[in-house]
């Protein structure tokens, strides 16, 4: 988008906030009377803001780890259908983007395990990021075309999600190391391919992006291993 | 916040869930809201309890396995006013609209929005992608691009 474009989208966003914020009611026509068992909720949440934060991520733990099993447990008993995508990442369509979300109990952040790979020869580390919860390497060639590097994993604290966009691509399911890959390799031989999969044994997200050949980002997504500790 | 949080979730119980949810992620990220110009933090809770409430209705959808209205609207008032492009960002799905505020009204980064939504960077700049593809569909559409 031209810097010209930004400004007036700038402008009409405001605008459109504004419109917006102006249609709710004011203050004092927001008479609902909030339940006893929110009270409590905030009541806990006051006090816990002013404990130390690992107690307060063990609290958290614990309660998600109960209203998963509770929630599981009623899930399993009721709906086969949704026993396979309990305890892993499902991919659903969302207009033109595969969207991968993980269902079931994230895993906590101690377990993570980190990964590397196996960059071509002439590609350098350009950006990383990393959070929590997801690790994300930038690397760019010396053509000028890079490649994507990412895997994220679902915790007790966080959740994760990914898109893939390529609206002009053909996805072919295969296999990474042995783990269910999907692999989109795009009907534009100039644009990127990507493979994405789930490590079972640490269940990490994996996703590598790069201007290269089906054969070649196959090797790549290979190439992928964990971290010696 | 109830009201908002009600206009989409139709449910009490669930809207104060949605309120709490909100209150959750300002606390987490209280040195981005306390950074806010005052008169932009009703925007930003506005936008927050939109966010959770989205969330929650999505999941509580994926758990009916009812049909799934992915790109839920958000709040939908009938509105008049503002330029042909603000009229474009109203009609744009909550999330969408979501992610424009925080980046354009309230001057968030990528990466900061990204914390804020609960979502990663790369899924933040992905979402960024498809806000834009679709506001250029509806700019199109009226003739504004």
């Amino acid at each position: 988008m031209s810097d010209q474009f930004e400004a007036r989208l700038r402008q009409a966003v405001c605008e459109a906030g504004d419109l917006l914020d102006a249609s709710l009611p004011p203050a004092d026509q927001c008479d609902h009377l909030f339940s006893p068992a929110f009270e409590q909720k905030m009541e806990k949440f006051l006090r816990r803001r002013k404990r130390l934060s690992v107690y307060r991520g063990l609290q958290r733990a614990a309660c998600l780890f109960l209203a998963c099993l509770l929630s599981g447990a009623v899930l399993l008993s009721t709906n086969a259908q949704a026993r396979e995508a309990l305890f892993g990442w499902v991919r659903e369509q969302v207009e033109s983007a595969q969207r991968y979300f993980f269902q079931g109990e994230g895993i906590p952040t101690s377990s993570i395990v980190h990964y590397q790979i196996d960059v071509p020869e002439g590609y350098w580390l350009s950006d990383q990021m990393q959070g929590e919860s997801y690790f994300y390497f930038f690397y760019v060639g010396e053509d000028g075309l890079y490649l994507d590097f990412l895997y994220q994993y679902n915790t007790v604290n966080s959740t994760a999600e990914t898109y893939v966009t390529d609206t002009d691509a053909t996805m072919i399911e295969t296999e990474v190391q042995g783990n269910p890959a999907d692999l989109y390799i795009s009907n534009d031989p100039n644009a990127s391919n990507t493979v994405i999969w789930m490590d079972k044994k640490t269940g990490a997200l994996i996703e590598v992006t790069a201007f290269v050949p089906q054969e070649e980002l196959m090797a790549l997504a290979e190439s992928v291993s964990p971290v010696e500790k | 916040m109830f009201h908002v949080a009600n206009q989409i979730l139709h449910n009490e119980q669930d809207a104060e869930d949605a309120v709490h949810d909100a209150f959750l992620a300002i606390a987490e990220n209280m040195q981005k809201f306390s950074r806010l110009e005052r008169h932009k933090t009703r925007a930003f809770v506005v936008t927050i309890v939109e966010n959770k409430a989205i969330d929650l209705y999505r999941r509580k959808a994926r758990r009916m396995e009812g049909p799934l209205v992915e790109e839920i609207c958000g709040i939908q008032p009938e509105l008049e006013g503002g330029s042909p492009l603000a009229q474009c960002v109203l009609r744009l799905p909550g999330r969408y609209r979501e992610f424009l505020r925080l980046k354009y009204q309230l001057g968030y980064s990528t990466r900061e929005i990204a914390a804020l939504m609960g979502i990663s960077w790369p899924a933040a700049r992905k979402l960024e992608q498809r806000t834009k593809d679709k506001l250029r569909q509806l700019c199109q559409e009226e003739g504004i691009l």
